[in-house]
């Protein structure tokens, strides 16, 4: 069995090498390279860009202004400001050039002439509606409810009532390698090779663009240096791009630099909350009520991070009336869109915040209280209608508890000589798997090996060796025999990609089903080469036995039986049908569960040092333990810098002041600390393979288990994050 | 010190990886675009500040941020990238321990951390982990959390131990 063993990396020999093709390792023949004038005021009427200068330049071809696009839930001034701007980094002209250094000198070469309006830069600001971030619209661009229960009687009847509010500030995802896209023109159609996490939604929010400029777009994913949700919706560079290539029937190239992608690549979080809680004396919670605020930039896209917040926000705990008010704004900022974790980290941030709070306001102990109102059993139907599929949330609790103890032990000897230590613990579900379904095909090749096609676009996660591992399986076969290919869509018809810890569970299972589909076909073409039935034969580790004979096939002689010979007549009893596809979907979605530890020290100057942390998760049947690992300690990593060292931060008049990776500070490896996780199998999937996703939970369970550490260190009440050294020192 | 005007074109000698390299130069081109134009995509862009250190490689023996050099300013000089690791096909120590201890995840910041590596491991083979953190904390990477990096560069320092000319003698 490979499933459960840690199997090393099927991904790794090219990169290690340097043999890894990201999209500007990519070369194609004649290129232009596309370099962007980028609005620097954050909101203005555009009255006449001055390009003709920029023209006169050796090496530029043409400029592309005024490009507008109706694209669900973007402005009118999408993909380019026409005659508004509305954020700092909006393209406003686009340059194609023979070289990338002269497409930046013509940019110098390129004003245009604006009249400047007031921005909205906050939500406070953005709710009065007095000034409008979007010439026409109203600010508040999306209301909803969501009700359970009787939340407002069962509120006022409560014996103990909280109100706070929180606040959860802006990131910028940070991929390594920033976005970028190569478009190859190819007369009536194009192949357009992208940093992306879903080439099928590319070619299709392409297509839906330029259909009578083009016949077909095929999409190839390239290497994709990291990504976190933020390379899957589409982007104002992609638009301008392929247009840029139809028109000037050339191939185009755009990469951006580093302080562009912080300009552009959507931004996430930034939500605020005001939240009533309704509890007994003895911390049972009876009510939450949420006013949910969302500051969307300057697009309208990102409201479900707000709604997957909203219905959330009772988490593992059973508080059967609930109510949350979404209102999402809109403000002349970077558009807001997801970031790992996509809703489930704000809403975690606020029901633990809300946890330990009350528990310090009842003086009772944080553990105790979520055990009086954790999720007794499964599966559990929260007040807004979701239903937590399976698990056992009072063990983990349990087990987490001990790490908690420990380490509340070793911090009290800490505090005793004088240090800022405290100990956080966070408790957290989370909703996974967004489908609505993904694909697979699985080929045996005529070399007798198998192809394994996912419709899944793995970047970095390992999910590539994850199937390989399940199909091997599967199929009894050698793991070196299996190769796990993806990201074309010219490699399978339709697939979503991989966002929404989805891929192993979809994918996974789609690869599983069509392997079982191909070891049908298989069995129906050695039946015929066998001269037996069907029923007769047993399918082995890669062979085909017939027990009364005792004759087999190995998986590589039927596929030199039904490829290797050319010519002659068809002469197959079965179709000779080496391949089979399959399709996976869940009429639910997965809600894996866990509980982050932390020991955290303050120092005076208000530096956070993570002196101990430990991750407990169930995300079901575990297929390679050190990948999922890996996907916990990057994402801890993650949730540590937004909650002590990121933040997108805009001045009051709208513009934007972290604009390097020296101003947006990613951890480095001397912030970041050791970490060590744990993981049971209890709750499992409701599918064949029954794997639960586990790409974004570290991200949700890290910043209230920090947040937490850090208010029992420096014993202030802590409600927003991220929680910068200024907010932490003690002078 | 020479002066260049914008249109001048500059000759320059490179030996990357061993190999000669002789290249037409604007005076302004960086050296990290010099070397991908070459054929070393292995030498990554990351950012434009200095801050990542996906761009890192040896020169000199010194491990410099290619992105923070002008091409004319590493005439003569020796330079060895990713592409130069492995010989003959047999994977340098640091490059298996990466893979060993899954150091990556989406692999971007992987060359310029492994050439990283290799100058401090030529400057210290028997590292404390804060010696390793501080050691690579110019370049950045958002997948891993650095604590399987930091594995595989206590992992890596054992296997150079055990042949250190061998192992080190890259560059």
């Amino acid at each position: 069995m490979y499933i459960g063993q840690r199997v090393k990396r099927k991904e790794d020999f090219r990169l290690i090498t340097g043999n890894g093709r990201y999209i500007d390792d990519i070369q194609i023949n004649n290129v232009l390279y596309l370099s962007i004038l980028r609005s620097n005021v954050p909101h203005a009427k555009v009255k006449k860009v001055n390009y003709e200068d920029a023209m006169k330049l050796s090496g530029v071809v043409n400029v592309v202004t005024g490009l507008n696009l109706n694209v669900d839930n973007r402005p009118r001034n999408f993909p380019m400001g026409k005659d508004e701007v509305l954020y700092v980094g909006q393209p406003v002209a686009a340059v194609l050039s023979t070289d990338r250094y002269v497409g930046y000198d013509a940019l110098d070469l390129i004003t245009f002439d604006y009249e400047e309006l007031t921005p909205v830069v906050d939500i406070e600001q953005a709710m009065t509606n007095k000034v409008k971030a979007v010439e026409g619209r109203d600010n508040l661009a999306y209301k909803r409810t969501y009700r359970g229960g009787e939340p407002e009687s069962a509120y006022n009847k409560s014996e103990v009532k909280l109100e706070q509010e929180i606040e959860i500030g802006r990131v910028y995802p940070s991929a390594m390698e920033p976005r970028g896209l190569l478009v190859e023109y190819q007369g009536d159609r194009l192949t357009v090779y992208a940093s992306t996490q879903s080439p099928h939604y590319m070619r299709s929010f392409l297509l839906n663009a330029f259909s009578d400029m083009v016949r077909d777009i095929r999409v190839i994913q390239a290497d994709v240096g990291g990504a976190f949700g933020s390379k899957l919706f589409p982007y104002p560079e992609d638009y301008i791009a392929v247009y840029s290539s139809l028109v000037t029937r050339r191939s185009v190239k755009v990469v951006l630099p580093r302080r562009e992608d912080i300009l552009s690549t959507y931004h996430a979080r930034d939500q605020k909350h005001r939240v009533r809680v309704g509890a007994n004396r003895d911390g049972r919670v009876n009510a939450i009520i949420d006013d949910v605020f969302i500051d969307l930039g300057a697009a309208w896209h990102g409201t479900y991070l707000a709604d997957i917040a909203a219905t959330l926000i009772t988490g593992p705990y059973d508080i059967r009336n609930a109510l949350a008010n979404v209102f999402g704004v809109l403000t002349n900022k970077v558009p807001l869109d997801q970031y790992r974790g996509a809703g489930r980290p704000e809403a975690a941030f606020v029901y633990e915040r809300v946890m330990d709070i009350l528990a310090d306001e009842l003086k009772m102990d944080p553990v105790e209280l979520r055990k009086k109102n954790v999720i007794q059993s499964t599966p559990y139907v929260n007040p807004f209608g979701l239903k937590y599929d399976s698990g056992n949330y009072i063990n983990l609790l349990n087990n987490a508890e001990k790490f908690y103890s420990q380490m509340e032990d070793r911090a009290r000897k800490l505090r005793e000589k004088g240090k800022r230590v405290g100990v956080g613990i966070s408790f957290y579900v989370e909703q996974n798997n967004f489908g609505p379904w993904e694909s697979a095909s699985v080929r045996l090749l005529s070399n007798g090996k198998i192809e394994v096609i996912i419709g899944a676009a793995p970047h970095g996660q390992g999910t590539g060796t994850g199937i390989a591992q399940v199909v091997a399986d599967e199929l009894g076969v050698n793991l070196d025999d299996v190769d796990v290919i993806w990201g074309d869509t010219d490699k399978i018809s339709n697939a979503f990609g991989t966002y929404g810890s989805r891929s192993l569970t979809l994918a996974g299972n789609a690869a599983l089903l069509a392997a079982r589909k191909l070891r049908e076909n298989v069995l129906r073409l050695a039946a015929s080469f066998m001269k037996s039935d069907v029923e007769e034969l047993q399918y082995k580790e890669g062979k085909i036995v017939n027990p009364k004979s005792s004759r087999e096939m190995t998986l590589k002689e039927i596929a030199r039986r039904t490829t290797g010979d050319l010519g002659g007549i068809w002469k197959y009893k079965a179709e000779p049908l080496l391949e089979a596809t399959a399709s996976f979907g869940m009429d639910n979605f997965t809600f894996p569960y866990g509980s982050h530890i932390a020991m955290v020290e303050v120092d005076d100057t208000g530096k956070v040092t993570i002196l101990e942390y430990v991750a407990l998760d169930d995300i079901g049947v575990v297929v390679n333990p050190m990948l999922a690992e890996g996907q916990v300690f990057g994402g801890i990593i993650q949730g540590f810098g937004e909650s002590h060292l990121e933040e997108v931060i805009y001045d009051e008049s709208g513009n934007p002041l972290t604009v390097s990776l020296g101003d947006y500070a990613i951890p480095t490896a001397v912030e970041s600390f050791n970490m060590k996780w744990i993981y049971s199998e209890e709750g499992k999937a409701n599918s064949p393979l029954p794997a639960k996703g586990i790409g974004e939970g570290a991200t949700i369970g890290a910043p209230p288990a920090i947040i937490r550490g850090i208010e029992r260190a420096t014993g202030k009440r802590r409600t927003k994050i991220p929680l910068r050294m200024e907010d932490l020192s003690p002078y | 010190m020479k002066v260049y005007t914008q249109n001048d074109k500059v000759k320059i000698k490179l030996k990357v990886n061993g190999e000669e390299q002789e290249v037409e130069v604007e005076p302004r081109r960086l050296l990290v675009h010099v070397l991908r134009d070459l054929g070393y995509t292995g030498v990554h862009v990351g950012c434009d500040t200095s801050n990542c250190g996906a761009c890192t490689v040896i020169l000199n023996g010194k491990s410099v941020k290619s992105c923070t050099l002008l091409a004319v300013e590493a005439d003569g000089s020796e330079i060895l990238t990713i592409e130069g690791m492995a010989k003959d096909g047999k994977l340098h120590p640091i490059q298996e321990a990466f893979w060993e201890k899954h150091g990556l995840q989406c692999g971007y910041c992987t060359p310029g951390m492994i050439l990283q590596a290799y100058w401090f491991l030529k400057h210290n083979q028997n590292p404390t982990e804060q010696e390793i953190r501080e050691g690579i904390s110019g370049n950045l990477c958002r997948c891993t959390g650095y604590q399987n990096i930091v594995e595989a560069i206590k992992l890596a320092a054992e296997k150079i131990r055990q042949n250190p000319q061998e192992y080190l003698r890259l560059a």
